[in-house]
């Protein structure tokens, strides 16, 4: 059976082609590995005016965007093969997030290494009492 | 291989303790030499498994232990080099630090001795490239943040148990050597202003990485709460000392309480490395690796 990352011997409940559920508009693989779960995984089909849009195998660390909305696996039955768990999500605030991430790491890199380092640079010559107040020098044992 | 580990890891714990009694230089490059043996027999067994699992070996509790001891060993041996070279302070006072955070490696190692070491599949949450920054950069986090507690314990006892070193003496040459002398207090904040970046890197990786793998980059569970615990607490440590001269408490008293804020912090650190198994909301979470 050819899966996603090339060809797999070990599909133990693999459907044949896969089991596609009555609306067609996913199907769920299966794969096992020794006792553990090693991975699941579903075809999704987007649909979108009787067209198919996009088919995309999603697994738990790669999901589907279209759209703004981004198709998660998250979970699986564990007693059969009989449905599939998908969390849908929509985040049109995703960038600010992101921006905020990224803001408060150089933020913080700033403020410990580039800060002092640029203070030192730009006051050369001047004494530390000079450039940084009494409790800065207390705060971060400046000698 | 495990097992010589821990050995060479306890006897640079009692070279590190012999140094601080008997301070003689090759006593110094044989405490640093037998430390040093321990992390390159760690780095083996770390790399080994990394060979015989064919992923990262930082996924269940084994691997982690093993790797958190092989980096509290990496940032301590990386701080006695700048120490000793870099910022050529007087070399014996690491010494005593660099036992205590011998005593956290080999407490890691004895603690993986004793649990199931067997290669497991990695759960499809893990399957990621984060998965190598996210943990990397906590335990670097957590190293720096260790030496940051041991520092505080030194600080602490020195404080409690050894008088002020005399004022009366400062001429023109023990100034300079007053300068030179780490203070144990000082020590500790670069270790958190090393471990914090880490810290802050680490939780906006797991975000990140969540966001991609369970579509929430934030979903309350026990590990994130927990780490965002600690996270604040540092933050606290930082923010106290501009904050502190507002207040009325003793300026004598000020490096005292952050120290024993960088007590009360670490702990909580390897709660949330260690001990969320306990807590039974857990039981379902992503966070906890294989029993």
């Amino acid at each position: 059976m050819e899966g996603p990352r090339g060809k797999f011997a070990d599909w133990v409940f693999a459907h044949t082609p896969p089991h596609w559920y009555p609306d067609n508009n996913f199907a769920v693989l299966y794969e096992k590995s020794g006792m553990e779960i090693k991975d699941y995984k579903s075809i999704l089909r987007v649909v979108e005016n009787g067209k198919t849009m996009m088919t995309k195998t999603i697994e738990v660390n790669s999901p589907l965007k279209y759209k703004g909305f981004v198709f998660y696996q998250s979970s699986y039955d564990p007693e059969g093969e009989r449905y599939t768990g998908l969390q849908v999500t929509k985040n049109p605030g995703l960038l600010v997030v992101y921006t905020g991430f990224i803001l408060l790491c150089l933020g913080i890199v700033f403020i410990f290494y580039v800060k002092p380092f640029l203070r030192k640079m730009f006051q050369k010559g001047k004494k530390i009492e000079e450039i940084y107040s009494e409790e800065e020098i207390l705060a971060e044992h400046i000698e | 291989m495990l097992n010589l580990t821990f050995y060479v890891y306890i006897a640079a714990i009692v070279a590190y303790i012999v140094r601080e009694v008997w301070r003689a230089k090759t006593m110094r490059w044989a405490a640093f030499g037998l430390f040093a043996g321990g992390f390159i027999l760690n780095t083996i067994v770390v790399l080994n498994r990394w060979a015989e699992a064919h992923h990262a070996p930082m996924s269940d509790k084994y691997e982690s232990f093993i790797f958190f001891g092989w980096s509290i060993a990496l940032v301590y041996l990386i701080f006695e080099l700048v120490t000793i070279f870099i910022v050529k302070v007087h070399e014996s006072r690491l010494g005593i630090i660099g036992a205590l955070q011998g005593v956290l490696a080999a407490w890691m190692i004895c603690s993986a001795l004793g649990i199931d070491s067997t290669i497991k599949e990695l759960p499809p949450a893990l399957q990621s490239n984060w998965l190598v920054t996210h943990v990397i950069c906590y335990f670097l986090s957590y190293s720096a943040l260790s030496m940051s507690f041991s520092a505080a314990i030194v600080h602490l006892v020195r404080k409690a148990f050894v008088s002020d070193t005399p004022k009366e003496a400062s001429a023109a040459g023990s100034e300079v050597q007053k300068k030179k002398d780490y203070s144990f207090d000082k020590l500790a904040y670069i270790a958190v202003s090393i471990g914090f970046p880490f810290l802050t890197i680490g939780l906006i990786t797991g975000s990140i990485w969540a966001k991609g793998a369970w579509g929430t980059y934030w979903g309350w569970d026990p590990k994130e709460i927990w780490s965002l615990i600690s996270w604040l607490v540092y933050l606290t440590y930082m923010h106290l000392p501009l904050m502190l001269p507002k207040t009325n408490i003793k300026k004598s008293f000020r490096p005292i309480l952050l120290s024993i804020i960088l007590l009360i912090a670490f702990p909580i650190v390897l709660f949330t490395f260690m001990g969320l198994h306990k807590l039974p909301s857990s039981v379902d979470s992503d966070h906890i690796y294989a029993e």
